[in-house]
């Protein structure tokens, strides 16, 4: 299991500029886990994608200690030893961590505010946005394209496992009583209750066209072929 | 000496006779900071303590298929031979972790300040600064909570909180009563949501946004549904997510390590808070005429599991 936030990282001697803060708090870092077989795990998505996908969620699993198993561990300890109940608890709730190099980064940082320095984690989808307002607090944004063309990668390449067709019906059975409730509203408008009828089959059309990244595509018969 | 032409004035007066500012005594006005406290609000009761168990980590035990949990099974004959039934164990932990936090003054600005800023006055605002670490604890202990309601990358909404509602009724055992912590622009997208909910008659709208207050007491956010909320901008973000939680009471607790049981050397003036698992020192370098404070904490939070009681991420979009 990697997980981050060891000894921090390498920063190059920066010369007589100093090395660069980003202008944000000191975070804990975290690994990326999946939830697998839970409601909520997977949803459809289309940002960054060339048609409405199922993606599996992925989250955050914070690594600070005294919280999620995490330990405060001996000097000269191995960082890994202080993971050895979240590995247990990682297993009893069956999360996945997504092992994905790379992706968890971390940066030097300085809160604006407080002084505090330290290291802020984020995945490299993600950048720091130095507020306006000196007083706020920086934000986060972040490239959900990228991310989203990342989590589909992940269950194409078998990092994720396809989801329990369980979780698939359940989203489905919500999206037609959402149907069947609009059709059967009296309380509202012609046209209101129209364009709720036409929304909620609209969402109920994307999701039986969603794309399972699960399921092997067919290959496309060739123009012309017997 | 300075030339003062006449007439004299303040502006040429002031930088040798003058100050810059008169300060308004004893003031000393505090920044805006959260204050929810999530001890007292009832969120995190303490559950144990670890000291003199020779573990850093607390385990509660939890038992399923007995009492309510399962039926007597129904005799075929007056002398047909029952089986026995079994059971099933599962634990939850709670790991301690240490804390810190330090502050220093300099004998000189011992000496000359002025402003009440004393060592004592910052050791003292740690205790505030041990229960926002608490709170904060709490937040990332939801990051582990398995089951997911809200929309990912969408506006906390209307819909969201009837299927969040709906999710605690229909968990076998629910009793009821129900918290959400979410951040503050959560709560804000809710009550967007509620100001343009079609299915909602007057005076529906206006009583959503009535129960959800904006500043209700220090963190609580009014009640929607039947979910008293907590507003805190501690809550995680996740994938471009807020990562909000909603669970029974009962599901976090935190642990603590005594600290009255620390030997702290003649003159470190220590200060155990041990039902905190919170101490703090002080120490004097004559070398450097430094003074200074030390706080640390040995505490933990940790959540009893789904199968115990409801707990729920609540996702939307932080943007």
């Amino acid at each position: 299991m990697t997980i981050p936030g060891g000894g921090g990282q390498a920063v190059p001697f920066s010369g007589l500029d100093g090395p660069s803060y980003a202008p944000i708090a000191p975070n804990a870092p975290f690994i990326l886990v999946h939830h697998a077989g839970y409601p909520g795990s997977w949803r459809i998505e289309t940002e960054g994608l060339p048609g409405p996908t199922w993606l599996p969620q992925v989250d955050r699993f914070i690594l600070s200690p005294g919280v999620n198993g995490v330990a405060t561990i001996e000097p000269g300890q191995d960082q890994s030893e202080a993971y050895t109940a979240t590995r247990e608890l990682l297993h009893k709730a069956k999360i996945v961590e997504v092992k994905a190099p790379g992706v968890v980064v971390s940066e030097l940082c300085r809160d604006p505010r407080t002084g505090a320095s330290g290291q802020h984690y984020r995945e490299r989808f993600e950048r720091v946005e130095a507020p306006a307002n000196p007083a706020a607090a920086a934000k986060v944004r972040i490239d959900r394209g990228e991310r989203n063309r990342w989590r589909a990668q992940l269950v194409a390449e078998g990092v994720i496992p396809a989801p329990h067709d369980s979780i698939i019906l359940a989203a489905r059975r919500d999206l037609v009583s959402a149907l069947e409730r609009a059709r059967g509203r009296t309380d509202v408008a012609a046209d209101v209750r129209d364009a709720q009828i036409a929304a909620a089959d609209r969402a109920l059309t994307v999701f039986d066209t969603a794309r399972k990244p699960w399921i092997p595509e067919e290959p496309k018969a060739k123009r012309g072929a017997a | 000496m300075t030339a003062i032409n006449a007439p004299a004035t303040q502006a040429q007066t002031v930088s040798d006779w003058g100050y810059s500012a008169a300060f308004l005594q004893p003031v000393l006005l505090q920044e805006l900071a959260e204050r929810l406290n999530p001890v007292v609000a009832g969120l995190l009761p303490k559950v144990g303590d670890v000291a003199g168990s020779g573990s850093n980590t607390l385990r509660r035990r939890q038992v399923g298929g007995i009492g309510y949990s399962t039926y007597m099974a129904a005799m075929a004959t007056e002398v047909a031979a029952g089986s026995a039934s079994g059971f099933t164990s599962t634990y939850s932990d709670i790991t301690i972790g240490r804390y810190h936090l330090a502050y220093e003054e300099a004998a000189q600005r011992a000496i000359v300040q002025q402003d009440g800023l004393t060592i004592e006055a910052l050791a003292s605002a740690t205790v505030d600064s041990y229960l926002r670490t608490l709170r904060r604890l709490m937040c990332s202990s939801a990051t582990g909570i398995s089951t997911a309601k809200g929309t990912s990358g969408a506006a906390l909404d209307t819909d969201d909180w009837f299927a969040l509602v709906a999710a605690f009724e229909e968990t076998e055992g629910y009793e009821g009563s129900a918290i959400a912590i979410l951040h503050p622009e959560q709560l804000t997208d809710l009550r967007t949501s509620l100001r343009s909910y079609t299915g909602f008659q007057f005076p529906e709208p206006t009583e959503g946004q009535q129960s959800l207050g904006s500043a209700m007491g220090l963190g609580m956010g009014g009640s929607l549904l039947g979910i008293q909320i907590f507003k805190s901008v501690d809550v995680n973000s996740s994938g471009g997510d807020h990562v909000g939680f909603a669970f029974a009471p009962g599901v976090f607790g935190f642990a603590t390590g005594d600290t009255s049981r620390v030997p702290v050397p003649m003159g470190a003036e220590p200060v155990a808070l041990p039902e905190w698992g919170l101490l703090l020192t002080k120490s004097f370098a004559g070398a450097t005429t430094v003074n200074r404070v030390d706080a640390n904490a040995f505490v933990g939070v940790g959540r009893v599991n789904a199968a115990v009681l409801p707990q729920f991420r609540v996702l939307s979009i932080n943007d």
